[in-house]
């Protein structure tokens, strides 16, 4: 018998059991059997290597142009390209959003307040408002918390004063006090009667100002009642709403 | 020919190798065409170059044709994730050769596969052993043995049976292939024990 026989059939699983366990008991203390083991086995890795070097040259042969070396530099130049426009479109994204945010609505509301809340407040007509003027003077003056206390007097007196629920509006918007702008200005919107009413539209200001989880979309939507109902602020609110 | 290209499909592939004979290796190289865009991850995900990857693709290829041959693949898998899974691994194993500077096939010889049937206690004397045999004049040795005695054993080391053996290489039977393979075998075995280069 070949003396690689025994190491053959036992690699290949085709010795019995008993011989399979005398074999491994032998080579724990052979150390020729051991050794001829090692070799066979490093024969056939060898041999395995030595087909691989050339299978592998003889399927490189089957590889098609475009899975070799040109269709790698094709596809790093496509990468190239491909990472170019991904860098044009990640900063055409960030301009638009820079743009988004410029011509956001909360944006619109600050600019808005700004322009029409912050300067000095005046009445178009003096006479019998006169506890109303000297309300906004103190608000000209910075003296908000005065100024609300006496505008909440007036409301109080007079439910239907629209004149003082929306400068009190004003004013609470002025100090921050969003909370009580948006009731001052809901409680405005929903006064009928008025040739003019700019209570949903404030509102939807004093709400984005605000900035509360739903206070966004409840001024979208005062903002569409605005709109649609040709409400005191409408063009305004149809710009923000083009912006959304 | 194109058509066959095309229409040919993975349960094809594995029937056409696991049927042997002249055709099998036909299919084999099916096989590599089909999966050959692999490469390209290879030297994309692992930054190998062309040749690292396309040399990691053949070898899980052979590892998996042997498989294929021997019915280690049982098909739980589909057969392109088995050979993508034994490619990634070849891959990885090409790294940490380039990271520890052992490039030479010759040099990092892994038994791994060959040595499964081995009690674990006998694995690593076994692994020691063969670390002391010189793998690069075994393998120039091989070119040495004669046409015939180097293509059993190149056949022999990418796990063809003795019965395919004697089919491709004009034997009378598998057990006629198996005598003159083992006597292939001892032949090398004197060359390297004569100090031969």
């Amino acid at each position: 018998m070949n003396e690689f026989e025994d190491i053959d059939e036992y690699l290949e699983g085709r010795m019995e059991a008993g011989a399979r366990a005398a074999f491994e008991a032998r080579l724990g203390t052979d150390p020729t059997l051991a050794g001829r083991l090692a070799f066979f086995l490093l024969a056939r890795h060898t041999a395995r290597q030595a087909a691989l070097l050339e299978r592998h040259a003889e399927w490189q042969s089957l590889r098609r142009p475009e899975a070799t070396a040109p269709r790698a530099r094709t596809i790093r130049i496509a990468y190239a390209s491909i990472a170019s426009a991904a860098a044009v479109l990640l900063l055409l994204l960030g301009w638009w959003s820079l743009y988004r945010q410029a011509e956001s609505p909360e944006r619109f509301a600050d600019e808005y307040a700004q322009e029409n809340f912050s300067g000095n407040l005046s009445l178009l007509m003096s006479g019998p408002s006169d506890s109303l003027q000297t309300a906004l003077n103190l608000a000209n003056q910075g003296k908000n918390g005065e100024a609300l206390a006496l505008l909440a007097a007036l409301v109080q007196r007079d439910s239907a004063n629209a004149n003082a629920k929306n400068y009190a509006g004003v004013v609470a918007l002025r100090a921050g006090d969003y909370d009580q702008a948006i009731a001052y200005f809901h409680d405005l919107s929903q006064q009928p009667g008025l040739f003019s009413n700019p209570g949903a539209f404030h509102e939807a200001i004093a709400r984005l100002k605000r900035g509360q989880p739903g206070d966004k979309a409840a001024a979208k939507a005062l903002l569409e009642t605005v709109v649609r109902e040709n409400l005191e602020g409408n063009e305004e609110a149809a710009k923000w709403l083009a912006a959304w | 020919m194109a058509l066959f290209r095309l229409g040919t499909t993975d349960a094809d592939l594995i029937a056409g190798i696991r049927a042997g004979g002249p055709r099998r290796r036909l299919y084999e190289n099916r096989l590599y065409e089909k999966y050959a865009y692999l490469i390209r991850e290879g030297t994309r995900k692992h930054r190998l170059t062309d040749e690292e990857a396309s040399m990691a693709y053949s070898d899980a290829l052979m590892t998996v044709i042997g498989h294929l041959a021997t019915d280690r693949f049982e098909g739980r898998s589909e057969l392109k994730t088995y050979l993508y899974q034994i490619f990634t691994n070849k891959c990885i194993d090409q790294v940490r050769k380039n990271a520890t500077n052992r490039a030479s096939v010759h040099q990092a010889v892994s038994l791994d596969d060959l040595t499964v049937v081995l009690p674990d206690s006998a694995r690593s004397a076994l692994q020691q052993l063969v670390s002391q045999f010189e793998a690069e004049r075994l393998h120039r040795l091989l070119d040495k043995l004669g046409e015939k005695c180097r293509a059993m054993l190149l056949g022999w080391g990418q796990g063809f049976s003795d019965e395919e053996l004697a089919l491709e290489l004009g034997y009378n039977s598998g057990n006629v292939a198996k005598v003159s393979r083992l006597r292939c075998l001892e032949r090398l075995r004197e060359l390297y024990r004569g100090g031969g280069q």
